[in-house]
């Protein structure tokens, strides 16, 4: 299947409205829509075997050097902390839950913004204070040794460690730690001063951020060192440490072909680590995180609480996890699935008959789901508190599904919802309020779309008709890529199949999925090389959405570091 | 090393502990012996509150000259600065003023703009991936350093927190980071405010309730640890490229500022009593938005009167702010209603209202700090609080004509008690004056510096 991506540029060359500000330049990347060119070569990279980087294959955007584009330093972020210290010290007490929310480019993990300032320092040192406290209760157990045995507190420096730094610490590193234990315990207690220790490898920058030393004194592009390639890997798969077999590999040298980076990715996969790492990039993506902050009119919605909010989140995790890791993993089925996961609570919500049992059970939903794309959560977020939102829907799909960011609507006019009458269809009231000229040349982007999802309510019901007037769910999805034409649809379900069919489509998750990979956005000059890597795995593994997270691992952003210090 | 704290006796301090409010007489042994006797002056401090989505004009201006002003409405109907006669002689109500450095830069939606260039006065930077110029900025930021933080640069530096911001309910969009961040250290490096009183008090006063003699046991482990921490940044920092470097050089300084204010030369004013810990509240609720935001400003109030701070920002909400004003029973968000206020009566009264609402909080602000004696006066005599937002005309997103209301005169720099309309003039040159208010007056510019023409000399 060999597809071509499109930017926004097309659809400004048609005047999405006039006099607004579009892009003047005639519309490129600075447009606002994210996608190379997406020309590729003839010849791909070989994702089942594994080439490396001497085996020929690569993409015509590629040259004969390595183009890893930038790579700014990352620093752990609150989910990753968390993770962290769960498998460094088996502390599940979520202890980064109140470091401030940080991050752009829709992900958290974003390493060109955010600052860390006085305060946030100071989070830090209650954190590793708080983490210190509960990991020294049980001191034998930390350390592994008697702490007056010689050289206990020292194994473990050195031990724990290349553990918390994630590489060897020098023999002057572990020294200068043993000269702050000293110091400790002239004042303070065993259980204190190794407390003391922890304080210091967690408040330091080999901790909190991911250093890459590997390039900084060459000019140009080099391959990484086992112990950085051995972080990159387990914050990728995993958001969260290395294991022990990574450590181990990193140590061997064994983290240096690309096969063996892969084998790594590979297993690292099967591990149920990856699907909590899946899960926050999905709940990002889509924005379903927002369903912890969402409050729905009470006189409207009266059924819908926060509980049945929560129910949502487990649908749609369910639902993923089912997708990605039992079923398929196609993208495919992740925007068409005809079922979705309910129990009793939110079944008897949603008006599905039968029994479920309290756990999460998959139930066929013929002719109504597609995929994540009527996820009742999703739709719950998209709408508003007292009605659908075709807007926000239409501008959902746009914007997170097809990564286009159709320009902001002109000032002076009417954002109000139109309000619900019992005499009316949301469709007819957002039709009428989108006539004016001045709204309908982009509303076209987002209307029909969202007019398409008009048999979910706002929080995420099916329904056959709105005030006795049968839902009209046609719609047409257009500007969705270069070689695609004007596709008619109707109802959610083919809106689901030509979501699936648009070059567009499959082009952002790839996007989306490098700017969480690799903390940053990607520039369509300095990462072209590693984007057509990307869509060219992801082409040739059939859009397999657990490949996709193997061939992000297979590329010169993920592979290399650009030369000098970044 | 030095614990620059007097030793209390266990016994008498726990009394403190567990939420109990400390008197005066017991904190008062807390203070440093080196400024107890008083013999340093006043600090100055300033204070910048945030609200969104523009205002109203003829709701906002108040009637009549500059000194026999009144908020009152030919009309009658309810004047968003009603709430402001409590505190009409400590203000001064400001009109004219344009965010004249939006006409220029990256971006495309006049939220974005204007939370963007609202406290900095300069252009929008757009991200390393070029998306978005011309709609909002994915990875972009807002242009340079803040007018708080360049205060906090001045007059910060003597306390424990550099400065603080508060925000309530100010949810990070990560689409679109711009319409949720106004404080910056710099391009990219915005300070996420603390929307959490439970977190904020945690931050604040932890350390003011701790046994005294724990607590300087605490203090000389966290110097050692930071010590260390610091030597590793600065081993590291000589080993990466620049633009890492910056990132682990702000850190760095975060930790100095952290280190120092262990040992911080301040000390609690007469009035600093540590407050109750909040309880109860869940800064994600739309409904607890009022609760959260008082809450806010009490520990903002005593944060500033234990001389913990001389600079905080509270941000309601954020640029565009999707806040349902439920507990004024109103059903559409905030930013629906700017929008249709000037084609909808019933949608500008709600709009009037929300404005007023906020009127309301300034005013208790500006109360609460007059409340805190301080010298001869209150320590709103010595401080600025200044009351912006991203937007003149809300449904217009106009970047003209943006109101500003100032409050406090520190020690005597600002002639308040006075409504004044200033036209023809940059918000640039508010921000000169505020750093002439607090102490700077070789300053000639702030933002871009083609648009200030210097302080404004009306204000003074």
């Amino acid at each position: 299947m060999r597809r071509r991506t499109t930017g926004l540029c097309l659809l400004l060359a048609t005047g999405c409205y006039s006099g607004n500000q579009v892009d003047a330049a005639g519309g490129t990347d600075a447009s606002g829509v994210s996608s190379a060119d997406g020309t590729v070569g003839e010849t791909g990279v070989d994702t089942e075997g594994g080439s490396d980087t001497d085996g020929g294959g690569e993409p015509s955007a590629c040259g004969e050097l390595p183009a890893p584009g930038s790579a700014p330093i990352r620093r752990l972020t609150p989910f990753e902390l968390d993770n962290t210290l769960a498998d460094l010290l088996g502390d599940n007490t979520s202890p980064a839950a109140g470091l401030p929310e940080e991050g752009g480019s829709g992900f958290d993990n974003n390493a060109e913004v955010g600052a860390v300032s006085r305060l946030v320092a100071q989070k830090y040192m209650q954190m590793a204070e708080d983490v210190a406290i509960r990991a020294t209760t049980d001191l034998p157990g930390l350390l592994g040794c008697d702490v007056a045995a010689p050289d206990c507190v020292r194994s473990f420096v050195s031990d724990f460690g290349q553990r918390v730094w994630r590489r060897p610490l020098e023999p002057g590193e572990v020294d200068d730690m043993m000269v702050l234990f000293g110091d400790a315990r002239a004042t303070f207690d065993e259980p204190t001063s190794v407390g003391v220790l922890l304080e210091a490898f967690l408040q330091s920058p080999f901790f909190l951020y991911r250093v890459e030393l590997a390039g900084t004194d060459a000019t140009e592009a080099v391959p990484l060192d086992g112990w950085e390639m051995a972080t990159r890997l387990s914050y990728l798969m995993w958001g969260s440490m290395p294991d022990d077999a990574l450590f181990a590999a990193a140590s061997a040298g064994e983290l240096q072909t690309q096969a063996q980076i892969e084998a790594q990715a590979r297993r690292m996969l099967e591990d149920p680590k990856a699907q909590r790492m899946v899960l926050h990039f999905y709940e990002q993506w889509l924005l379903y995180k927002n369903l912890d902050v969402i409050a729905k009119d009470d006189g409207v919605f009266p059924e819908y609480g926060s509980d049945i909010a929560a129910l949502q989140r487990q649908e749609i995790e369910a639902f993923l996890n089912h997708v990605i890791w039992e079923g398929e993993g196609s993208l495919e089925a992740f925007l068409t699935a005809d079922y979705t996961f309910v129990n009793d609570q939110l079944a008897a919500f949603y008006g599905i008959e039968g029994s479920f049992g309290s756990d999460f059970t998959r139930v066929d939903r013929p002719g109504q789901a597609a995929g994540v794309v009527t996820q009742g959560g999703v739709m719950s977020v998209f709408s508003k508190p007292n009605q659908t939102s075709p807007v926000s829907r239409g501008l959902y799909v746009r914007e997170h599904l097809l990564c286009q960011i159709p320009p902001p609507p002109p000032d002076d006019v009417d954002l109000r919802p139109p309000e619900p009458t019992e005499d009316s269809t949301t469709r007819e009231r957002y039709s009428q309020h989108s006539e004016d000229p001045a709204c309908s040349g982009c509303h076209v982007l987002m209307d029909p779309l969202g007019f398409g999802l008009e048999n979910y309510d706002g929080v995420g019901r099916w329904r056959d008709n709105e005030n006795d007037t049968p839902i009209d769910a046609s719609g047409v999805l257009a500007f969705a890529g270069l070689e695609m034409e004007d596709e008619a649809f109707d109802g959610p379900v083919e809106l689901g199949a030509k979501l699936q069919l648009s070059p567009d489509m499959t082009s952002c998750v790839a996007r989306q999925w490098f700017r969480f990979a690799y903390g940053r956005t990607e520039s369509a000059e300095l990462d072209a090389c590693t984007l057509a890597q990307i869509d060219q795995s992801f082409a040739d593994a059939d859009y397999n959405l657990r490949e996709l997270m193997v061939g992000l691992t297979q590329t010169d952003a993920f592979l290399y570091r650009p030369g000098g210090a970044q | 090393m030095t614990i620059p704290f007097k030793t209390l006796s266990r016994r008498t301090f726990l009394r403190g502990a567990g939420g109990i409010t400390i008197g005066l007489p017991l904190l008062d042994a807390m203070i440093p012996s080196a400024s107890a006797g008083g013999t340093k002056g006043q600090p100055k401090r300033f204070i910048v509150m945030f609200s969104a989505n523009g205002t109203i004009e003829e709701a906002f201006r108040p009637q009549g000259g500059v000194s026999d002003f009144s908020f009152t409405r030919p009309d009658g109907g309810l004047h968003i600065l009603d709430p402001l006669e409590a505190i009409r002689d400590d203000i001064m109500v400001l009109w004219g003023l344009d965010m004249l450095s939006r006409n220029g830069g990256p971006g495309g939606n006049g939220h974005d703009m204007g939370m963007g260039h609202m406290l900095t006065c300069q252009e929008l930077v757009v991200g390393p991936s070029g998306i978005g110029e011309f709609s909002h900025l994915p990875d972009g930021s807002a242009g340079g350093i803040s007018i708080d933080q360049a205060i906090a640069d001045r007059i910060g530096n003597e306390t424990a927190f550099r400065s603080v911001e508060f925000g309530v309910r100010s949810l990070l969009d990560l689409q679109r980071q711009v319409t949720s961040r106004m404080c910056y250290r710099g391009p990219f490096e915005a300070l996420p405010p603390e929307n959490d009183p439970a977190g904020a008090f945690t931050s604040l006063f932890t350390d003011l309730a701790a046994d005294p003699t724990e607590l300087a046991e605490l203090r000389a482990r966290r110097g050692s640890v930071l010590d260390k921490v610091a030597d590793d940044f600065n081993r590291l920092n000589a080993k990466v490229g620049a633009a890492d470097r910056q990132k682990l050089e702000a850190h760095l300084g975060a930790i100095r500022e952290l280190e120092q204010s262990l040992f911080a030369d301040g000390g609690p004013l007469a009035a600093c009593a540590v407050p109750d810990a909040p309880m109860g509240l869940d800064p994600n609720s739309n409904d607890q938005y009022p609760a959260v935001g008082r809450a806010q400003m009490d520990l903002m109030t005593m944060a500033l009167a234990c001389d913990l701070t001389r600079v905080a920002s509270l941000q309601w909400s954020t640029a565009q702010s999707g806040i349902r004003f439920s507990w004024l029973g109103h059903s559409d968000s905030h930013h629906a209603l700017s929008h249709e206020a000037d084609n909808d009566d019933n949608a500008r009264a709600q709009l009037i209202e929300i404005n007023h609402w906020y009127a309301q909080q300034f005013t208790y602000l500006v109360e609460s700090l007059k409340a805190v004696p301080e010298g001869e006066g209150t320590m709103l005599d010595n401080t600025v609080v200044l009351w912006v937002n991203e937007q003149g005309n809300g449904d217009l997103h106009t970047s003209t004509d943006v109101p500003f209301v100032v409050a406090g005169n520190a020690e005597g720099y600002f002639n308040t008690g006075r409504s004044l309309v200033i036209d023809g003039r940059a918000h640039n040159d508010l921000y000169v004056s505020m750093l002439h208010a607090m102490g700077q007056t070789d300053v000639t510019s702030f933002g871009l510096s083609d648009l200030s023409q210097g302080p404004l000399d009306e204000l003074t």
